[in-house]
């Protein structure tokens, strides 16, 4: 228990220091509280938009959306990766396609997606699904060829066949790359929904945070960045909460 | 069962050129024997493993397996130096590999499962996972699953040459220890004369690359066999011989 206090305090130390000093700079004069308001008058905000529900609400819409644009572009990708990843014929075909359109950068589609879906939720779970097939489906292919041929030889060897091969040792072995590609699905899928949300979105938090800019509500802006950060907090603690469930075995500090 | 080697020659085809591995070997290893398979590095005696183990074809030559099937395993199992245990899975889920693959319901293989891991002195570690454990005992959990596989021949290829001299020695009796119950037939390749000459009732010893048999060394110390035995003067006498055959090739080879 006191063990708890102290870790907590240690992280908290930090934040409260950077917090008053950013009070002090602004209330001082060496800021300008137009650019930056006081932590004070931010926090006031954060907490009255928490307290009206206002902040749930946009984060209910925003958080649908990225999920489900995981949820799209992570099945795709395992379904895909793994068919890609097991056939020689289908790699020799898809290699060539995936070299060439993986350094385009997905929200360069997000006008087509526009036209060809028009306004709503679908363009926006578009752009975060293609967004996350991608590093998903590399780390899939990777994480397959990444297995040590050794372990594969020692199951033949102990009478698996083919199919029990590759159920029993191919996939697990590939499981820890693709949980990280998983993650690094989980920041572009954040990243891409609030940008997109931005530019295109009538509501979520990324449509919050282009309105507060447009209309000078700098307080606003400031208390949807702080939110953006703490949602993304929680979204990466619970993708490692997933890992450590899926994959118990990995060497971890 | 007996395992009989005729004539048996493995080529590798490496960028166009032919690599000659093995080269005309004939041996018996007899029912129950403990043979221990002695040369340089890449001498090609891991090779002659994996043909024994079925795992690569000779390039000519038969390996037959003669005499009546004692249990209801695979004719060969190996044992890996690296120990290629499976990382996510337990220790109790590493060792009932083979069964589960084989098809056998899981109450009983996780309970035959468990006695082999008693036998080779990791009870209490069923739940662990391989990273979680020592060299020496991660190859306790290996020797545990290819046991657990019950095969009739066991194949081991320097199975103890990843670990430290003093906890190398303590498996060397480990093993015989174990050995000594389940009495398979075992061959088992190493690069240490002195293992060799410790663990055998034969010690084949082969040139360097491409492998031929040298000499067969019969060792007449008596079973069972321990770590004072290294110093008699019996030990020496065959310890020194292996080294007089082998001296040339190592030679050769550095």
């Amino acid at each position: 228990m006191r063990n708890l206090l102290r870790a907590a305090w240690a992280n908290l130390f930090p934040i409260l220091t950077v917090l008053l000093l950013w009070e002090l700079v602004v209330r001082i004069g060496w800021i300008n509280a137009f650019f930056l308001p006081p932590a004070s008058v931010v926090l006031a905000k954060f907490a009255e938009m928490t307290g009206s529900g206002e902040l749930f609400a946009s984060f209910r819409i925003t958080a649908w959306r990225m999920t489900l644009g995981f949820a799209i572009g992570a099945s795709a990708a395992l379904v895909l990766g793994l068919a890609i990843g097991l056939s020689r014929p289908l790699l020799a075909f898809f290699s060539p396609l995936v070299a060439a359109t993986y350094p385009l950068p997905k929200i360069a589609l997000i006008s087509i997606f526009l036209v060809i879906f028009g306004i709503g939720d679908p363009p926006i779970v578009a752009a975060v699904a293609i967004s996350t097939f991608y590093p998903i489906l590399i780390s899939t292919l990777t994480g397959l060829k990444s297995v040590d041929p050794m372990l594969l030889k020692a199951a033949e060897d102990l009478g698996a066949n083919r199919y029990q091969v590759t159920v029993k040792v191919l996939l697990p072995g590939a499981l820890p790359v693709i949980m990280s590609g998983m993650k690094m699905g989980a920041a572009v899928a954040l990243i891409v929904v609030v940008a997109v949300e931005m530019y295109i979105g009538q509501s979520g938090a990324g449509h919050v945070l282009a309105w507060a800019t447009e209309f000078f509500k700098i307080d606003l802006l400031y208390a949807n960045v702080i939110a953006i950060g703490l949602f993304g907090i929680v979204l990466f603690k619970l993708v490692d909460f997933i890992e450590r469930l899926l994959v118990p075995w990995a060497n971890r500090d | 069962m007996r395992v009989c080697i005729r004539n048996v020659g493995k080529t590798y085809r490496a960028r166009g050129r032919e690599l000659g591995a093995l080269e005309d070997i004939s041996l018996d290893v007899a029912e129950n024997e403990f043979l221990t398979i002695l040369g340089p590095s890449g001498c090609g005696k891991s090779t002659l493993l994996l043909l024994i183990g079925r795992l690569e074809p000779p390039s000519g030559g038969t390996i037959d397996f003669e005499g009546e099937r004692h249990s209801g395993g695979p004719l060969t199992t190996m044992v890996w130096q690296k120990y290629a245990l499976f990382p996510w899975r337990t220790v109790l889920q590493n060792v009932a590999f083979g069964r589960e693959v084989r098809g056998m319901a899981k109450k009983p293989r996780l309970e035959h499962a468990r006695g082999l891991i008693d036998a080779v002195g990791l009870k209490g570690f069923e739940d662990s996972y391989p990273h979680e454990l020592s060299g020496g005992m991660q190859q306790r959990v290996a020797l545990a699953r290819a046991l657990a596989n019950d095969p009739e021949v066991l194949l081991m290829d320097e199975p103890l040459a990843a670990l430290d001299a003093q906890t190398r020695a303590v498996m060397q009796i480990e093993l015989l220890r174990i050995w000594d119950q389940y009495r398979k037939t075992v061959v088992y390749v190493t690069h240490s004369i002195e293992e060799a000459v410790l663990l055998g009732d034969r010690i084949v010893v082969m040139s360097a690359r491409p492998g031929r048999i040298r000499e067969i060394i019969p060792v007449m110390l008596p079973r069972p066999r321990t770590l004072d035995m290294i110093v008699t003067q019996e030990f020496h006498a065959i310890a020194d011989h292996a080294w007089t055959a082998i001296k040339s090739e190592v030679i050769a080879y550095a």
